[in-house]
């Protein structure tokens, strides 16, 4: 499965843009935004204050884009500066209030021909990958929903390859046993 | 273990994910929205060092103290400005509560005194009451080649503060061409909100004009599906949507383009 957003091409541009430039930072946001914003929902983020986050992650790219050797690819360098903000943010006591100002829900984002039907879909993904194995969970939505390779995937989990291979081959299969049972009720109506 | 152990998953499975995956990706609007925040940000922790000095390092005293009375004289600048064009709340906390509630408006220029060019970032929300079309067209905003000479300004904010409409007008940067196409971009996307499809087809043939081969090529080919399909051209659209699914079948857009203009029976 191809990378949704970035692909090496792209990556190729972002450690050529030069350092602590807005343009360069721009680059990266323009590239890997929806990236980060996956990851930071995925690491439990809630909608009020992704985008609080989302800034934090980018100006933190912004400051220390200099510090990027390019030895890991953009993404696993800017995943890693993603949870290292959703840390900080987890912990930080002054969100308080503003984690409990998330719990209002957001507003709608007007899209007009999101259908019922996506949104169940979208609804059964998200109710598997609760109920899946977080090691197993990290690797699955990495590849098969972020569409990274599996190995800069163990890289930038820390996992051997084999592992990461293991973990996914475990995942996809408890997916498609999933949507065989979703399946199973409607072709028997 | 390899990669060949590992089973692809079905058509019914790889659909349900690229629905996750479109339910799950970033709004357009928020994703303009933090990018004006980002560029702000940028810009003001830019100005005063003029884009040379190295992150870490502390402006020198006299230079800081200038820098704060700079601000001061910008906000109290703004804050007139503000209070006799806009007639609205000045408190940043309220503005930032209105930004986040609404994908429509001009950031708060009035810390750093830049209201230029990202000023309208997300010009396609800035007078839309309606919904965005859900397209995303990924633009980061106005990029600047070089921060250094754009972020110290010497033109004092209240000359600098453009009004609304210059705001809205100001969305295309002449000197860097990314910029500029995104602008272009941004207004397409604007006019198409307004419900000015034509207009839209218009900026972004445009667009294709002046950047054949600009770096917004897949965000404009959606674009132009949506607009394409809302101007009543739903054959041209399909088409149209049929070659991006082709170029670009891997790209977050593609679900959404590809639902923008269904056949009817």
């Amino acid at each position: 499965m191809r990378p949704p957003e970035a692909g090496r091409a792209d990556d190729e541009q972002v450690r050529e843009a030069g350092p602590r430039t807005l343009a360069a930072t721009a680059e990266i946001y323009r590239r890997h935004a929806g990236f980060v914003w996956r990851v930071v929902r995925r690491l439990g983020v809630p909608d009020a204050a992704a985008e609080d986050v989302m800034h934090e992650v980018f100006m933190v790219v912004h400051r220390r884009h200099a510090e990027y050797d390019g030895r890991a690819s953009p993404t696993t360098w800017l995943y890693h500066l993603a949870r290292g903000v959703v840390s900080n943010w987890k912990r930080g006591a002054a969100r308080t209030e503003r984690r409990i100002a998330s719990l209002v829900p957001s507003p709608p984002q007007g899209d007009p021909e999101d259908d019922a039907s996506r949104r169940e879909a979208a609804l059964f993904v998200r109710r598997f990958l609760a109920d899946l194995d977080a090691d197993k969970r990290e690797v699955f939505e990495l590849v098969d929903i972020d569409g990274l390779g599996v190995p800069e995937v163990a890289e930038l989990v820390g996992i051997n390859v084999n592992t990461a291979y293991s973990r996914l081959r475990a995942a996809r299969a408890a997916f498609q046993r999933a949507v065989s049972r979703l399946r199973a009720p409607t072709g028997a109506a | 273990m390899s990669m060949n152990d590992v089973h692809d998953l079905d058509e019914d499975a790889a659909g349900l994910l690229a629905a996750y995956r479109a339910e799950e990706a970033m709004p357009a609007p928020t994703r303009a929205r933090v990018w004006q925040r980002i560029e702000r940000d940028v810009r003001a922790s830019a100005a005063p060092s003029a884009g040379l000095r190295p992150a870490m390092r502390a402006p020198p005293r006299a230079r800081r103290t200038a820098i704060a009375v700079v601000a001061l004289v910008a906000a109290a600048g703004l804050a007139w400005f503000g209070a006799q064009e806009l007639q609205r709340d000045s408190s940043p906390r309220a503005q930032e509560a209105l930004d986040s509630y609404a994908p429509t408006q001009a950031p708060n220029t009035a810390v750093e005194g830049h209201p230029p060019a990202n000023a309208a970032v997300p010009t396609g929300e800035t007078s839309a009451p309606a919904p965005a079309p859900a397209i995303a067209p990924s633009i980061p905003t106005a990029a600047p080649t070089s921060p250094t000479v754009r972020d110290v300004d010497p033109v004092p904010p209240s000359r600098r503060t453009p009004s609304p409409r210059e705001a809205e007008g100001a969305s295309i940067d002449q000197g860097d061409p990314l910029a500029a196409e995104a602008g272009l971009v941004r207004e397409a996307q604007a006019a198409l909100t307004r419900g000015g499809a034509e207009q839209a087809l218009d900026l972004l043939s445009r667009c294709a004009r002046e950047f054949p081969r600009g770096a917004l090529l897949e965000e404009r080919a959606a674009l132009r599906v949506l607009a394409l399909c809302a101007a009543g051209k739903a054959k041209l659209a399909r088409r149209e949507a049929a070659a991006f699914a082709r170029r670009h079948g891997a790209s977050p857009l593609a679900p959404r383009v590809a639902a923008a203009c269904p056949e009817v029976p």
